[in-house]
């Protein structure tokens, strides 16, 4: 309870910032004010609003899940970031600035439609980031609810109101078969976040995203901190990672004892004892078994291999459970890695489907190219670098930023492989690592009430990229198809009320889209960033520094990088029915995408007719 | 910038690629409490990476005018 008064506090600085950064832009030019802060950003609000939409939910919850089912291989999966500032700032922010400034533009469609004096590349620029801009907000949208759910477990008015919401939407089409808890905590999430996104606009996502910045860097500190403390320190920590085996994945019927009667419910995450042998499962989803049934009744189950996490589990088993569990024919094992001792300290970590493991050298290779060249391409991230004040802002963001991305990537690999050791079983709902070792490390140190400030941190994470999506797919709509296509004399004040409906709207259909996501977060991001990033790193590349390239080049070379990503995300679902990448020659398709999206545009551009010299000498200063 | 990216994309890969994975048998390799293999190739890259960017943030990238205002001006407004 008092971790959740915390997390209340914090979240009603969110709301006082949004609310004096609606009363700070009321005497500005609204369109330019609402979407990207009047060009006039600073030093600390420009590197922490790029820090912090950067650091999304992605960071906060799907890579920890993916440190701990995959172990130490996870700090060369991440390495690229140690670059990233120096490549996606320094590439491209200060010649954007400029032509953003040249073009007089407030959206990156809107930046490229006048660089090329064409409607055609400005609506294909508007529909490719709204599609893939809509991925990336239902991985936040799931990361938010996720992050809830976890801090409002134990309460008892959230338990009440689950039991409620699930009675009420038990017979809705989609929205019933979605988890009560997870429904709820959707909504609130969605509700919160739109309304501040909505009422404060872009100087409200800057000034949040300092303090959301602020917060995740002291999370992860405090995190580290506690994490080294409770596993004995790091060398020890590595050592029993190194003894670890992956768990396996069974299907368990439940040995009742004579004294149950009625029905007997287990909530998810319930750790059992093996009927007749040493030995612990953990259910993977909550169960309700009667007397009368409990023969015919089967559940899915996760069974730890390790001698001595097993003997650490048993100690936590409650043993006035009057239900014990029985193995079911063969275990699911892992594809690479089961059985095999310190598969969790080196690479290629283990895989649960790849026979391969997790991270091959050309994958890692890919990985060490997106983050740097994908990042570079996110139009949430170039938006900001038109919004920056100076190059003297930029100068100074840029070394912030690698501090930052410094301090919060490394330190998760450390806090999130002790959190093997600390919280066993994970498997059975990675993308919950997070939250739950908040609550873990915290209960463990007896300050409770810290981990609504630690849960506040990828809360922060989710937020603050949330934020910026659903203001970028808005001014999208708003700026670049509204105001440019059905109605250029809209007024003040129908651009203003078209923009709040235009936020409401996008984030309540993201909203609905996410009540049944993928298990993993992290690959709707990585498909979402690759998809951006494929379709603006090479064109935005060529528009600001090739004066050659052509209107159609830039359409060109746009849906290529698009459709490629499309294409071998559809052959990766094909081939093995679950939502990924198709890695063509052992390389992710944003490689691909990035190669065939610059061929397109250097060829294109050769066969098509010149740029007009009025445009040249706008962008270029050419005579 | 992209022989920065170069150098450290070759270091992580070539190094990781050959000393990541000494295989099952292998007993694990402790460097500060970390896998040997993650100072050298994830660690130290990463430091010398962070060095690169604020060398090139304060000694190499140039201030220019991105609007017409004379950056000079802005450069001793910021600090002044």
């Amino acid at each position: 309870m008092t971790a959740l008064i915390s997390f209340g506090i914090y979240l009603a600085i969110v709301f006082l910032l949004a609310f004096l950064a609606n009363r700070a832009g009321k005497s500005k030019d609204f369109i330019s004010e609402y979407f990207l802060g009047s060009k006039n950003i600073g030093l600390w609000a420009f590197a922490f609003t790029y820090a912090a939409t950067s650091a999304s939910g992605g960071s906060f919850m799907g890579f920890p899940s993916l440190i701990y089912t995959h172990g130490w291989v996870l700090a060369w999966w991440i390495a690229g970031y140690m670059i990233v500032p120096l490549i996606a700032l320094g590439l491209l922010a200060k010649r954007l600035n400029q032509v953003g400034r040249i073009a007089g533009a407030i959206t990156i469609p809107e930046l490229l439609r006048r660089r090329f004096a064409s409607k055609s590349v400005g609506n294909t620029a508007t529909v490719l980031v709204v599609f893939f801009m809509f991925f990336f907000l239902m991985a936040q949208f799931k990361a938010g609810a996720q992050i809830m759910a976890s801090l409002l477990e134990g309460v008892p008015i959230y338990q009440t109101a689950v039991i409620g919401v699930e009675s009420i939407t038990a017979g809705i089409p989609w929205v019933g078969a979605a988890d009560g808890d997870y429904l709820l905590c959707l909504v609130v999430f969605a509700i919160s976040v739109i309304v501040y996104t909505t009422f404060g606009g872009f100087r409200a996502v800057v000034w949040t995203d300092v303090m959301q910045g602020i917060v995740m860097g002291l999370g992860v500190i405090i995190m580290l901190t506690l994490a080294l403390s409770q596993v004995g320190g790091l060398a020890n920590a590595t050592r029993q990672i190194a003894k670890m085996t992956p768990p396996e994945f069974v299907t368990v019927k439940l040995n009742l004892e004579d004294s149950v009667r009625g029905d007997l419910r287990l909530p998810r995450g319930t750790w059992l004892r093996l009927t007749g042998e040493e030995g612990v499962v953990r259910l993977k989803s909550a169960a309700t078994v009667s007397t009368d049934q409990v023969e015919t009744s089967t559940f899915e189950a996760l069974r730890l291999t390790t001698p001595e996490e097993i003997k650490r589990v048993r100690s936590r088993v409650d043993d006035e459970l009057p239900v014990s569990a029985e193995i079911l024919g063969e275990p699911e094992v892992y594809a690479y890695g089961a059985g095999e001792k310190g598969v969790y300290t080196r690479a290629p970590g283990p895989s649960k489907d790849s026979p391969a493991g997790f991270l091959g050298v050309l994958l890692a290779l890919s990985f060490f190219a997106f983050w740097n060249f994908s990042g570079a391409g996110q139009p949430s991230y170039m938006v900001r670098q038109m919004a920056f004040r100076d190059t003297v802002t930029l100068r100074r963001s840029i070394m912030m930023v690698a501090v930052y991305f410094s301090l919060i990537y490394f330190p998760l690999v450390i806090i999130f492989t002790s959190a093997r050791i600390l919280l066993p079983g994970m498997e059975i709902h990675p993308d919950r690592v997070m939250p739950e070792m908040a609550a873990e490390l915290t209960g463990n140190a007896g300050i409770p009430w810290l981990a609504g400030l630690l849960v506040a941190a990828p809360f922060a994470a989710v937020m603050s990229s949330v934020d910026s999506f659903l203001l970028l797919v808005s001014s999208g709509v708003v700026r670049d198809i509204y105001q440019e296509s059905i109605n250029p004399k809209a007024t003040g004040k129908q651009i203003k009320r078209l923009s709040y409906i235009v936020t409401l709207a996008v984030g309540f259909l993201a909203a609905l889209a996410v009540l049944h996501p993928p298990q993993f977060l992290q690959h709707l991001i990585i498909f979402a960033s690759a998809g951006l990033g494929a379709c603006f790193l090479m064109p935005m590349i060529f528009a600001l520094y090739w004066p050659r390239t052509t209107a159609t080049s830039m359409v060109a070379g746009m849906v290529s990088g698009g459709v490629t990503v499309l294409i071998l995300y559809l052959t990766g679902y094909l081939l093995t029915g679950q939502f990924g990448e198709y890695l063509l020659l052992g390389l992710h398709p944003f490689i691909w995408a990035v190669a065939l999206s610059s061929s397109a545009i250097f060829l294109v551009s050769r066969v098509s007719e010149e740029p007009s010299e009025d445009i040249r000498r706008k962008f270029f200063g050419e005579p | 910038m992209i022989a920065a990216w170069i150098a450290f994309a070759a270091w992580t890969t070539i190094y990781n690629g050959l000393f990541a994975n000494p295989g099952s048998e292998a007993p694990i390799e402790l460097l500060f409490g970390f896998p040997r293999w993650v100072v050298i190739g994830v660690g130290l890259p990463w430091i010398l990476s962070l060095g690169l960017t604020i060398w090139f943030a304060f000694c190499f990238m140039k201030d220019t005018d991105l609007d017409g205002e004379d950056t000079d001006q802005i450069s001793r407004k910021e600090e002044g």
